[in-house]
């Protein structure tokens, strides 16, 4: 049963379309960096110590906080929404909290690096493909390596209070 | 208050960082009231004056403004503020930024009771008596302010009062001023008693009988709703997704969208007077933090952690239900959220079990970028923001207003653009102007004594000599006599005053 329960939310993951991320990338943080700091510096007027200036408003600063918005852009709900569905989101957020605290760490470094790759102007895709294969490695996680269903889930981890769990450990042990 | 103020300096000294902070320069920054507060300001100044609204309305439960009827809370607590300072920018910001700095205060309470560790609680307060999201809204005269700290203020109350009864009732005290005073609490309310009634049921059952007298204040507390209930939805239909073709998805979108990384870290609200430019709604060094305190959440299995995940799930749902999506003033309820989540964050550093030295390391790490964050936050709010968002606060009003004031006896009519928007309320606000004379002029917003208010363009159709306020781009030809320009904070032209 869970192996068809599988297939067919892995289905539902992969069919998932209407995903579209901006372009953001490393050309596009060059050509922000000029008129960014323009404006900074213009705002920040003639009045003002110039190490004050170069202290908030500095190409490394400017750079930096474009190139999050780029990588942060990988990681915006609405587009993993898109990218996976609704099923998907649920076992993409199990994926997550799982490599976390099973401290995997060639998983962590996997979904840490593949959200850079657009910057490096590769295509946005990757990115979206890769939340679907993280989605699908969250619903073994939830399916068949730890054998939870989604009542247990919902049970263990947000209605049952702790009387009930240890009756529920006690039944299961004996 | 000063004995528990003294036994807890560190408390004491997040106090006055969150005080430094939120009243540092009020009167100045933000640059100019925007219409709400004008309008919240000179109701305010009309009760005090006359007992009446803005309309001639005695005591009214509901006040109406621009169309709406808002809750009654927030301006009730001007009157004492304003009869303090006067009718200026500084009073009628002064009860927001107490209650934001008070906020700081109950949240220290709250999170003990909830974990009992006071490291903990004060990481969470120091969190949020710098968050940017918070300073932000508690340096503006915003109702949605006074909803949180009542919420808190009642949540604290709450879990406080399961050996002490009598606390049970100032927390229903607490919630039921928190409904009444911001629209968006008529969905938040709900949602947050129904989360504490389902957590903290097993105290609150034990109560018996005793429950009668907080429910029955908190059932008093929906009067003022109920009997306006017609108007008081005028504002949630105007604003809600009921009125868009595919509701499910909006609303999917939108709650959504209160998660994204660059709306909290990058970017922020795009609305003028909810954020700072050039940074998000929170500092970029909580980032890790936050994820840190969320995985330490998800896998606590304390009743209190649960109502904290439960709490940070539903926060999002009365900004989710109305547009545009994501909004941090109606996102308001979960910002105690990601104070706490920041101080579980830096509990998980302290206590992990990597190496000190590389310990060390991230701790003074994470010490510089926050310091760089929070200085450069500041550069940004009052250096840049004056000048940024000048618009958005409607600045160039009080200056024209007093200097036509000055000059108004020597003209028969005075007539002023509407293009900025509500014109009327910045004459009334700063001319205070007589709100008994008033009152009989109220229900016409295109003129009253010598004022005039025009929409387009204007044609002069009576005799006498006429004082005339423009916006910048409205240049008649030929060119009138012109008297006086008004500028914004960044030397955009804003007003031309002419005689015709």
């Amino acid at each position: 049963m869970k192996i068809i329960l599988f297939v067919v939310f892995s289905l539902f993951i992969i069919v998932q379309k209407g995903w579209e991320l901006p372009t953001c990338n490393f050309t596009t943080t060059l050509q922000a960096l000029p008129p960014r700091l323009f404006a900074q510096i213009t705002i920040d007027g003639s009045n003002q110590h110039v190490l004050v200036t170069r202290f908030f408003h500095n190409k490394v600063g400017v750079f930096l906080q474009e190139a999050s918005h780029c990588y942060l852009d990988g990681l915006d709900p609405n587009f993993i929404f898109k990218s996976v569905g609704p099923i998907g989101i649920i076992s993409w957020l199990t994926f997550v909290y799982r490599i976390s605290i099973d401290k995997k760490i060639h998983f962590i470094f996997a979904f840490l690096s593949i959200l850079i790759l657009p910057f490096f102007n590769f295509p946005p895709s990757i990115v979206a493909y890769s939340h679907k294969i993280f989605a699908i490695i969250g619903l073994i996680f939830l399916l068949v390596t730890k054998n939870l269903t989604w009542s247990e889930i919902i049970n263990n981890h947000l209605l049952l209070n702790s009387r009930v769990r240890k009756k529920i450990e006690e039944i299961k042990n004996k | 208050m000063t004995s528990f103020l003294i036994r807890n300096r560190l408390l004491a000294l997040i106090i006055l960082i969150a005080f430094l902070l939120r009243f540092y320069q009020l009167g100045q920054n933000p640059p100019s009231l925007n219409w709400d507060e004008a309008s919240n300001g000179y109701n305010a100044y009309s009760i005090l004056k006359t007992a009446r609204d803005e309309y001639g309305n005695f005591l009214p439960l509901t006040f109406r403004a621009f169309g709406d009827y808002n809750p009654a809370l927030s301006v009730y607590t001007l009157v004492p503020s304003i009869a303090a300072f006067g009718l200026n920018e500084f009073a009628v910001r002064f009860p927001s930024a107490l209650l934001g700095t008070l906020s700081v205060l109950v949240f220290f309470p709250l999170i003990r009771k909830l974990t009992n560790n006071t490291k903990l609680s004060l990481l969470s307060s120091l969190f949020l008596a710098i968050s940017p999201w918070h300073i932000q809204f508690s340096r503006y005269d915003h109702e949605a302010n006074f909803m949180l700290f009542f919420v808190i203020l009642g949540l604290t109350c709450l879990v406080s009062a399961f050996k002490k009864f009598p606390l049970l009732l100032i927390s229903s005290v607490s919630f039921s001023l928190a409904l009444n005073s911001y629209q968006g609490a008529k969905i938040w309310l709900p949602l947050i008693l129904l989360l504490s009634i389902f957590w903290f049921r097993k105290e609150l059952i034990k109560f018996g009988a005793k429950l009668f007298l907080p429910l029955l204040i908190l059932f008093i507390s929906t009067i003022p709703i109920i009997s306006n209930l017609q108007n008081s939805l005028i504002r949630a239909n105007s604003v809600s997704l009921l009125q868009n073709d595919h509701k499910f998805k909006t609303f999917i979108t939108g709650y959504l969208s209160h998660f994204a990384p660059n709306f909290l870290f990058i970017s922020g609200d795009t609305i003028g007077r909810h954020s700072v430019s050039g940074m998000g709604q929170l500092y970029l060094f909580e980032l890790p933090l936050i994820i840190l305190g969320l995985i330490k959440l998800i896998g606590t299995k304390t009743r209190s952690a649960k109502f904290f995940l439960t709490w940070f799930l539903v926060a999002p749902i009365p900004a989710a239900l109305a547009t545009p999506t994501p909004h941090a003033l109606r996102s308001i309820t979960f910002l105690p959220l990601w104070s706490i989540l920041a101080a579980f964050g830096i509990g998980i550093i302290v206590n992990s079990n990597i190496q000190k030295n590389f310990k060390k390391l991230i701790i003074v790490l994470l010490t510089l970028t926050a310091l760089y964050n929070i200085s450069s936050y500041l550069h940004l709010y009052y250096n840049h923001y004056p000048k940024e968002k000048a618009l958005d606060w409607q600045v160039g009003y009080e200056e024209m207003v007093k200097y036509v004031d000055n000059i108004k006896n020597n003209y028969d009519t005075i007539v002023v653009s509407n293009f900025y928007g509500r014109p009327y309320i910045y004459v009334l606000f700063y001319t205070r102007f007589n709100p008994k004379l008033y009152h009989p002029q109220s229900q016409n917003k295109t003129k009253f004594d010598k004022y005039e208010f025009f929409g387009e363009s204007w044609e002069k159709k009576t005799q006498g000599k006429v004082l005339l306020v423009r916006p910048d781009w409205q240049k008649p030809d030929p060119p009138p006599k012109y008297i006086k320009y008004i500028y914004s904070e960044n030397g955009q032209l804003v007003f031309r005053i002419s005689e015709e």
